[in-house]
This record gives structure tokens, sequence and C-alpha cells, in this order.
């Protein structure tokens, strides 16, 4: 299990400068192309500008081929740009300088099997430029963070993939990076370890860490992040703070659409319960044990409390009501969904 | 560099967590024990080999002679009577059939040969006999100075017993019978002796065990080593280039390069592994139980590391590519045969330029007629660019047919088919007679075998030698090993050490003879049967024995038919009724065996002939009468087997002797006395030592086609590489009369250089067919550059220190293979692998992963 209760800091102390962006993008583009003759040609990345600033928690969202690991495999050089530019802490993005400020904890990460705990963090810190005396001492610190203490000297290949993932979140931070790029690190977790994944990532963040998360589970980067990036078909949809997405949102809707929903769960016979609702535009969405639970669009609040009074008024019983927020799923989904529609 | 170790380092760990790697390291242990109990010891040469008699004939008839005298008396009568009876038989009847006798299916050679062998095999239970030695029978024998310190330290073990019983046995028989080498080898498997001594020294053993150890290593053993370490090493480039490593590896701050290179070097950890175990094992058991410690195993190591890096280098760029196991191994494969395919095709190629490069320049003026292995003269044909062969000394066709079949793989003069090649009679220039005399290779020829003597007349202007016409005259006298040019005419000198020179009246009858068989018209009679004057006072003058040996001889050669062959361009199919006497033997009274043609040269500056024997250099001065007689005789000083192979020259003052391990010593012949020592190639055998007929400069070509010359003249007397061109690929070499060199290399091209100025006067240089211009310009080419990781045993084998002359004087690089340029694997391969590299490093950089 993950551990965040070890009072010590897992990283060096950082100096956070502010006036340095952690991972800044412009224009950035890139243009794959496959087969010797005849080539063809697909645009993963398009024009895309966004900045990360230090010490903040990014996420960056979008469906299957919207462009995001694209987007981090040029940040680390493991591809080229075909044009614009983005930089890493200052470093052109590729550039072995950036890299060396950089934790990367990759999607589907495999670790070599003949390994274990303590080689696999000696080989990867070895690669980072860390001399073994460092890694041994930080090994123990890292692994019991990541919940690994009691396995470190089991070989990789007896590892699950969520042991895998949390010992390429201890490899990430061996050099005391300034920015973690982290690539569906809860992959492979379960529900506990995934909250203690968010504890620690919240922990680094604290420490000065700048974390730029890439992860399906839209709830947790909800939870964590302050600010999301959503990418579809390679174009930047959404930059901003998760707080606002759902103005975003309503701001990108139409006019017609900006009504109040609320989801009420009443009991009644249901003619009469139909009734209630007659001249709405509602829709049941659950029907269980007698209670309907219906979901209803109402103009503003003066709706809100017309329909009130007239369930009340047929005997309809109101067992719960609450207004509906927009969520970042509701947003992300809207926002993909109206990329589609185009 | 942190980083590049770490990948290096992580390999290492992979190679260990492998379980193929202890399977092997098993293998190499079953290996090891299976032949740690194989040792040899040395111990003394008793033990008497049908190689160790020179002539079985001759030992037989030397006891049967000798059988009422002591000490061969003691001989005999160790011998059983059924054996004394076949001996008096084979001496006494020689030439009868004893039908009574007659083993069914067996000729009388045959039974001879059984009872020559029965002989050896009584004598060698006679040396195992303790009480041979009884010191009576040897009183007024005077032995070796190795038999009298044995008979000196009194009680003698078994194998110092049976060493002095060998000693005497040799000492009464000689010079049949040879005393064998100073010690011998033993070969045991734990406590099983395998091999009874053989004589030869500690040296020629690690010579000969360095030699053979490496190919047959390489053949088997490291061929399979190197099939598992190919499969099982495909997938580690693959393996790496899998999405969870790779972006992981190359989001750290290392450079693609690098990493590529570093997961190279780490993949060959798997071999190095072994490589070292495997090695370091065959070394310490070369050294504790055959006492040959070898440098040469030892270096083994990094070189067979090299050539699985050879592979690897293919396998890690199929795997960067195609980024699959499989399709890596299939293409390592295919990569392996393509190098066998050209290495093989090479091998085949090249054999036949070999067999059909020159191997004798002989100046004639300012023109030069060339030789090829089967000694088939050729000339020069301006208009046609090419050299053109001399019908008249054509082999017969029988040996064309054969010639066709077998040279493509191997040399004609080592295949067993050609084996008279050897002992061929080079075209020797007479300047006396203006004339050139050669011989023909005649099919099946032995060394005993009758030779017949072509002669060609070059007049007094030296005529064009495309018009040179030879004529067959006679034959050579019987084991004929050497024809030279003296001041006084041809001289040829047999095995058996005496010199014959040919006779001018009788050469001239029969010439007129040989015109007139042919329907030539010619003026001059045919003169009588040879019986000069001159040749019969000299023969009253030698010994008995040795004039009833020249006799017998005499008869034998009689009684031998005239060859008929056909096909020349002039007739020479009707044999002459009565042959003439051709030659005079001229001396000496007491003769030196003659063991090899290189054994023997004449000064025309002092008219003395040279020969070397085991060490010693004979020199045999002209008398009066035009007889040569021995004037004096050098022991030389070598720390070396005298059995070694020995190439000498001779002219003006210098005697010029250089050995199979590279060692040239110069003698001045006036003072009796070693003059320079030179060892300018140690690891290359020699094949051929020339001095200029002025004295003033001598040459030594060396297997591996260098040629170093030496001027006498010159105020530091040290040897160099000859300033011309192809060196590395000269075949033959000659100097003119006024000291110009002729070289001839690459197969078929002749140069004449003026050695003041080192500047090419004359080229002769074939354009050649299809097959030369596909050898030279594109087989050859594209075998120098192409790996060859199978031939690396050569880079071994020429890395042996048991096969460098200046680490074992005992090493003889004449016997055995002659890489001609060892170090081609090596280079070929490592820059077949930096380009490799280098492209994956390029494919790897550009590359999106």
């Amino acid at each position: 299990m993950i551990k965040d209760s070890n009072p010590a800091p897992v990283m060096a102390s950082l100096a956070i400068d502010k006036s340095v962006p952690a991972i800044q993008a412009n224009g950035l583009s890139k243009i794959y192309s496959e087969g010797l003759v005849f080539r063809k040609k697909f645009q993963a990345l398009k024009d895309v500008s966004f900045t990360v600033n230090q010490g903040e928690i990014f996420g960056l969202l979008g469906p299957n081929g919207a462009g995001k690991t694209t987007f981090i495999k040029i940040l680390l050089g493991i591809i080229r740009k075909t044009s614009g530019n983005a930089t890493m802490l200052g470093h052109a993005a590729g550039s072995r300088s950036g890299r060396k400020l950089v934790g990367y904890l990759p999607e589907h990460l495999r670790i070599p099997p003949h390994l274990n705990g303590y080689t696999a963090l000696e080989c990867y810190g070895n690669l980072s430029n860390v001399s073994n005396a460092v890694v041994r001492s930080k090994r123990d610190k890292l692994l019991e963070l990541v919940g690994l203490a009691s396995r470190a000297k089991d070989r990789c290949g007896k590892y699950s993939k969520g042991m895998l993932q949390r010992l390429g979140l201890a490899q990430a931070l061996l050099h005391d990076p300034k920015l973690l790029v982290l690539d569906e690190p809860t992959d492979g977790l379960d529900p506990q370890a995934r909250a203690e994944m968010r504890q620690v990532i919240r922990r680094l963040k604290g420490e000065g860490v700048t974390i730029f998360l890439n992860s399906h589970i839209l709830q947790e980067v909800e939870m964590i992040c302050e600010r999301v990036v959503i990418l579809t078909r390679g174009e930047l949809r959404y930059n901003g703070s998760v707080a606002e997405i759902g103005d975003f949102v309503k701001s990108k809707a139409d006019v017609t659409d900006d009504k109040i929903v609320v989801e009420i769960e009443v009991a009644g016979a249901p003619d009469i319960v139909n009734e209630g609702f007659t001249g709405q535009d509602f829709e049941i969405v659950g029907n269980s044990d007698g209670k309907f639970a219906v979901k209803v669009s109402l103009d503003d609040q003066g709706g809100v409390d017309a329909l009130v009074d007239g369930l009340r008024a047929r005997g309809v019983s109101i067992h719960r009501m609450s207004r509906k927020q927009v969520t970042l799923e509701d947003a992300f989904l809207k926002i993909v969904g109206e990329q589609k529609s185009d | 560099m942190r980083p590049y170790i770490a990948i290096i380092k992580d390999s290492f760990r992979a190679a260990m967590a492998s379980r193929v790697l202890y399977v092997l390291l098993v293998l190499i242990t079953l290996l090891l024990l299976a032949i740690s109990p194989f040792h040899v010891r040395e111990t003394l040469d008793w033990e008497l080999g049908e190689a160790n008699v020179r002539s079985p004939d001759r030992m037989v008839r030397r006891i049967v002679s000798g059988k009422s005298e002591m000490p061969i008396a003691a001989i005999w009568e160790s011998f059983s009577s059924s054996t004394q009876e076949k001996m008096i038989e084979i001496v006494d009847g020689k030439d009868e059939e004893d039908e009574e006798n007659d083993i069914p299916g067996m000729s009388k050679p045959e039974r001879d040969m059984l009872t020559y062998r029965e002989v050896i095999n009584e004598l060698n239970e006679t040396i195992e006999d303790s009480d041979f030695y009884q010191a009576e029978d040897w009183e007024k024998t005077l032995l070796p100075s190795e038999a009298e310190e044995l008979k000196k330290s009194g009680s003698l073990t078994d194998v110092r017993s049976k060493r002095l019983n060998r000693l005497l046995i040799a000492t009464a028989l000689s010079p049949e019978i040879e005393t064998g080498k100073d010690t011998a080898l033993e070969f045991f498997y734990a406590i099983q002796s395998l091999i009874g001594p053989i004589g030869m020294t500690q040296g020629q053993f690690a010579q000969m065990l360095t030699s053979q150890l490496p190919p047959l290593f390489d053949k088997f053993v490291l061929s399979i080593g190197l099939l598992i370490a190919v499969l099982v090493t495909a997938n580690l480039i693959p393996e790496t280039f899998e999405a969870g490593s790779l972006n992981l590896l190359l989001s750290k701050p290392i450079s693609r390069s690098g990493l590529y290179v570093a997961k190279f070097i780490g993949g060959c950890a798997f071999v190095s592994l072994c490589a070292c175990y495997l090695f370091l094992g065959v070394w310490l058991w070369m050294g504790l139980a055959m006492g040959v410690w070898d440098r040469a195993m030892l270096l083994s190591i990094p070189l067979y590391i090299i050539v699985f890096a050879i592979y690897f280098s293919v396998s890690a760029f199929v795997g960067l590519v195609w980024r699959s196991a499989i399709v890596s191994v299939i293409l390592t494969f295919v990569f392996w045969a393509l190098c066998f395919s050209v290495g093989a095709g090479y091998g085949v190629c090249n054999m036949l330029m070999v067999n059909n490069s020159i191997l004798d320049v002989v100046p004639v003026g300012d023109q030069v007629l060339s030789a090829d292995q089967l000694q088939q003269i050729r000339t020069w044909d301006e208009s046609k660019g090419a050299w053109k062969e001399k019908t008249e000394a054509k082999m017969d066709s029988q040996a064309e047919i054969l010639r066709g079949s077998v040279m493509w793989a191997a040399p004609l003069k080592e295949h067993p088919v050609f084996a008279g090649l050897r002992d061929y009679i080079s075209p020797v220039v007479d300047q006396k007679n203006n004339r050139i005399i050669t011989s023909k290779y005649e099919f099946g020829q032995t060394s005993t075998g009758k030779k017949e003597l072509l002669v060609a007349d070059i007049g007094q202007d030296n005529v064009d030698l495309k018009k040179l016409k030879f004529k067959k005259i006679g034959d050579f006298p019987s084991d004929t090993v050497i024809a030279l040019g003296t001041k006084n005419g041809i001289v040829t000198v047999s095995s058996d050490g005496t010199f014959y020179r040919l006779n001018e009246d009788n050469y001239q009858s029969a010439k007129d003879e040989s015109l007139q068989a042919r329907g030539v018209e010619a003026d001059g009679s045919r003169a009588a049967k040879s019986e000069p004057g001159t040749a019969e006072t000299d023969k009253q003058e030698t010994d008995k024995q040795e004039t009833d040996k020249q006799e017998t001889d005499k008869q034998e050669t009689d009684k031998e038919p005239t060859t008929t062959d056909a096909g020349d361009s002039l007739d020479m199919s009707e044999p002459l009724d009565e042959p003439f006497e051709l030659f005079d033997p001229i001396g000496p009274s007491k003769p030196a065996y003659v063991r090899s043609v290189n054994h023997v040269d004449y000064s025309m500056e002092r008219d003395e002939f040279v020969i070397y024997q085991r060490g010693v250099l004979k020199i045999f001065e002209s008398k009066k009468g035009g007889r040569y007689e021995a004037r004096a005789s050098l022991t030389l000083d070598l720390d070396f087997n005298k059995n070694m192979t020995a190439l000498m020259a001779y002219a003006g003052q210098t005697i010029v002797v250089a050995f199979g391990n590279g060692k040239v010593i110069t003698v001045d012949a006036e003072k009796l006395e070693e003059a320079e020592e030179y060892q300018p190639e140690s690891r290359s055998g020699i094949v051929n030592v020339i001095a200029s007929p002025t004295g003033r400069y001598f040459g030594v070509l060396y297997r591996n086609g260098n040629l170093w010359l030496n001027d006498l003249q010159s105020s530091d007397r040290e040897i160099e590489k000859a300033k011309v061109k192809g060196q590395g690929q000269i075949c033959a070499f000659s100097f003119t009369d006024d000291d110009q060199l002729w070289v001839a290399s690459d197969a078929d091209r002749i140069a004449q250089y003026d050695l003041s100025n080192n500047s090419a006067s004359s080229q002769y240089a074939p354009s050649g067919g299809l097959f030369e211009k596909f050898f030279r310009y594109g087989l050859r080419p594209f075998y120098r550059v192409c790996p060859k990781p199978g031939e690396f045993y050569k880079v071994v084998t020429h890395l042996s220190s048991s096969g460098d002359g200046l680490s074992n004087a005992d090493v003889d690089n004449n016997r055995g293979d002659e890489a001609t340029n060892p170090w081609l694997p090596l280079w070929s391969g490592l820059g077949f692998m930096a380009v490799m590299l280098f492209l994956g490093c390029t494919v790897f950089h550009f590359k999106d992963y």
C-alpha cells in the first residue's frame, strides 16, 4: 500500500521560480508519416499552445487518439515535433538538460523481470545519473512511500501491474525532479491505492514539484488537478481551471440550454406523478420501490417552486431533490461530443 | 558514463539471471573435465618408426652385408630366424620371383614392405631389451656423445636404456636410421598411455597444438556456442524496444546512440562470461597438462567476443528495425550463410589463382620466362598481353584433366596426385653454352623416378623467347634433385649427393639423334656410349662402396623404359634405341645426402657448391678434371631443432640459410664463420631464398608474400622490405647478372626493378580473362571488406606465441597452413561491426517511437 505517513519530505527542497513555466507549448504540431513509398500522413497535434506553471497539478485530458501521449513524448524527446515549440522548465522540449529535471512514469511500464526493487532503483537511478550511494540512501524511503518496502528484494517478474506502477513512481522520484510527468499513474491500482496515490501527488505538490498528469479517470483529475487542458483530435479544446469548466461549457452552449436541471425523487401513484410533471421538460431516470427518479429542466427558480407546489398539492411525497452541477465529466463529454459533431 | 555503465551492468544481470547461461557453463565444465585427463610427459626418443628409416631397402642390405661383423652382428643376432631369412631373400633374390614363397594376392614389393615392417618391429623389440648393450660388442665403434654419456651414467633406467639401444642401432646402421630427437613426448589419458614416445620437442608440440586446436575449437565447440548465443540474445534489442521499456529509457538524460551502443556491448556480456570460462579453462589445461602456456588462448577471449559481436551487430540492427526476435534470428543466419558463401567462393577462386600463379621467374638476357605451379614454362606474348605456354613442356592430357579436377581444392604441390611436382627441376640457364634446360612433369612421377631433359638453345644474342623451342634430349640422372648452371655448364645433384655434369659430346650426339629421329637433317654423327676417360679416372678415385652404389643406380636407370610422350609440337614418340649417357659423375668422393632442392646451391664466383644437412654446411670446391670435392664443413650454431625446414642460397662469398622459424643466417664462405643473423618475419614460413649472381644482394620471400632484401655492400647490411609493388602477394623473384630484380606478384604479374633506384623498368601484367577480372575486381575486394567471422581462428593461430619464431625457436612455419593476411578477419570484422553500429545508431537517432 502507498504510505503517506512519513513526515519527512520525499524530495530535496526545491526552489520554485514562478517566472519560468514548468511546461510551455506554442503552436506545437506533430504529423506522423507512415510507409516508405506511399507515405500516409496523420496529424496528431494541431497548433497546441498552453502553459503549465511551476508548483501546480495539471491535468491533460482527451479521448483516445487525442494526442495526449504524443504531447508527452514530444516533451520528453521520445519523438520529434513537426512545428512549433515547447519548453520544460525553460529548456527545449526533448533536450537532455530538460530531461534531467523530469521524472516520468510511463503508461504500461515494463521493468526487466530479472531486476528486484533495489536493483531496479539502482539501474534507473544510474540512468538519471544518480550515484549508487545516493540511490542507497533514498531507496528505502521511496519504496516505503510507494508501499513496496516489504517486496524490495523480490524480482520484478513477480510483481503485479499495480506494484510495477508504484515502483515506476519511485524511480521517477529518485533524482528529485522538478517536474513529474505521470501517464495514467493509477492504472492497475485498487481504489485504496488510488486514494493513496492521490495523497502522494498532493504531498509532492506541497514539496514544490509540478505534476503533469495524464489520466482517463476524470473524477480523479477533478479531485486533484487545479487546471486541465482537453485535447480532441490533436486540437486544444479547453485550457483552464477545473472549477471554471462548467462556466466554460455554459458559455460555449446555446442560450436555450441555459436551464436549471433538477433531479427529484418522488413517491406516489404513477399517474399522479406523471400528472405533476405535465408541461415540463422531464425524464424519468429511475423507478424502484414505488419511487421515481426524475430529471427535469426548468427555466428558472420560479419554475422550481411551482413544480414543488404542484407535486405537493397532488399528494406526491418528495424524498430527495438536488440541483444538478456541471461536472468535469459532463464538460468533457460535452466538449468531446461537440468535436465529434464537428 | 554512469548511465551507459548502468545499461551494461543490467545486461550482465540479465545474463546472470539466464538459465541458458548456467546450462552453457555446465556444458563447458563437462568439456573441460573430459579433456583435463589428457596430458603429455617428456621422455627420451627411443621408439623406431617407419619415418625414422631413410631407406628400408638400404637398411636391410646394410644389415645383411654386415651381419658377420660387430656391431651389426649383434643386431643381426637379435632378429628371429624367419626375419633373417626374409632379409636374405630380399638381398639375394630381389629381382627374382620366388613362386613358392608368394603370398596369394600380394606382389613382391608388397611382400618386401611387410618384411621391412617386421624388421622395424623387431628392431624395436631389440631396443626394449635392456641386455642388448654389451660393451665388448661396441668397443670398436665410435658412438655419439649422447650414447657415451648414457654409458657413463652407470645403471640406466628403462627409458634411458632404450634410448641407448636406439642410439647404438642408429650408429651401427647410419645413415639409414636416424638417431632421433633429443627428446620425445608421450601422451596419456589419466594414467593410460595413449601414444608412445613421439620424437618431437616441446616447442614443436606447442606449435602443432596451437595451430591445430584453434580451427578445431572454431569449427565445433565455438560454432555451437555462438549458435546458442545468437538465439539467446536475439530478443535483447526487441525487448528493449517494447514501449513500456523504451519510453522510460528515452526519457532519461542519455543519448540514443550511447544507449544503443551500451545495449550492444551489454549484449556481449553473455558471451563474455562463457568465453572467459572456456578459454581460461583450456589455457590452464594446455599449461598444466600439456606444458604449453600459450597467450593465444587468452587472446581468444576478446577475439571470440568480437566474432559474436559481428553476428550480434546484425541481430541488434534487425531487432531495432523490425523489433522481432524471430526476424533477428532468421536474418542473422542469412548473414552467416552470406559470409560462408563469400568465404568459400573466395577460397575456391583464390586456390585456382594460386595454382595458376608463377612459381619461378627465369631471367634470360633482358627477357624473362615464367613457370607456373606445374612447371609449365611460359613466355610473354606482347601482342596479346598474356603469358603463352611453351607447348613442348606441356603436361599430358591425363594430368591436365586431373589438374582441373583438384586445383580448386588444394595447392597442387601438396596434393598427393601431383607429388612429383615437389621434386621437379626448375628451368636453368646455362650461360656457358647459351641454352636453357628444364624437365618435363610426368604425371605420377616420384622423386626416384626418371625426369626428362628438355633443352632449348638461346644462341649468342639471346633468341626471342617466343621462338624458343624445347627439345627432349634424354633423361636426367636418377634421383636428380636440382640442376644448376655453373662455369662449366650444367651440373645436376642427386639425392645421394653425387654431382653430374652434362657431357657436351654426348649431348650433341643425343641432340642430333633426336633430330634425326624426328626427320630433321643435322650435322654430326651419333657418338658411342659414353665412357669418357676423365669420368673413368674419377671413378677410380672414389671409394669402392660409393662406386658400386652409383653403378647400381646407373643400371637401374638404364633399365627404365624411355618415356614415350605425345602431343607436343615436336614428335617425341620415338624412343632412342640406346640412350646416351648424357651426364658424367663428377664427385664428390664422400657425398652428402641431399634432402631437398633447397639444400643445394652454387657460387659462380667461387665455383663451389654448398649442401645443407641438419645444421651443417658442406662446401664442395672445384678440383682438377672438373670434379668437386669437399673443402670444408661448418656446423651452424643453431639454438633450435636442426630438422627444421631450411632454404639456402650461395653467391659470391656469402651463403644464406633461411629457416622455417623465420631466421636468416649469412655465412662467410671464405672464413667459414657466421656473419649476420636476421629475423625480419617470425610468424611466416619461407618460400625462397635467392642470392644475386654478383653476391651483392640476397632476397628472402616469405609465405605471407613479403619479399625482404639485403644489400651486403651497404654500410649497415640490414635486411629491408623490398621497395616493390605487390608486397604481400609476391609469389616468386629472381636476380639478373647485373643485379636487376624480377618480381612476380598477384599470381601472374611480373615487373623488373633496378635496385639502384628501386624503379620498375619492365612490367608484364596480363589483363586476364573473365575469371581473373571477376576475381580481381569483384570477388576479392568484396571478400576483403566482407566480415569473416568463420576465419578468426587464423588470427588466434597467428597470435600464438608458439607460432612465433621469436618466442618459440623450434617453430617451423613452413609446416602447416599459412594465412596470407591473418589480420584481415579482425579488421574486416571490426569494420563491418562499426558500420552496423553506425547504421543502428542513425536509425535509432532519427526514428520516432
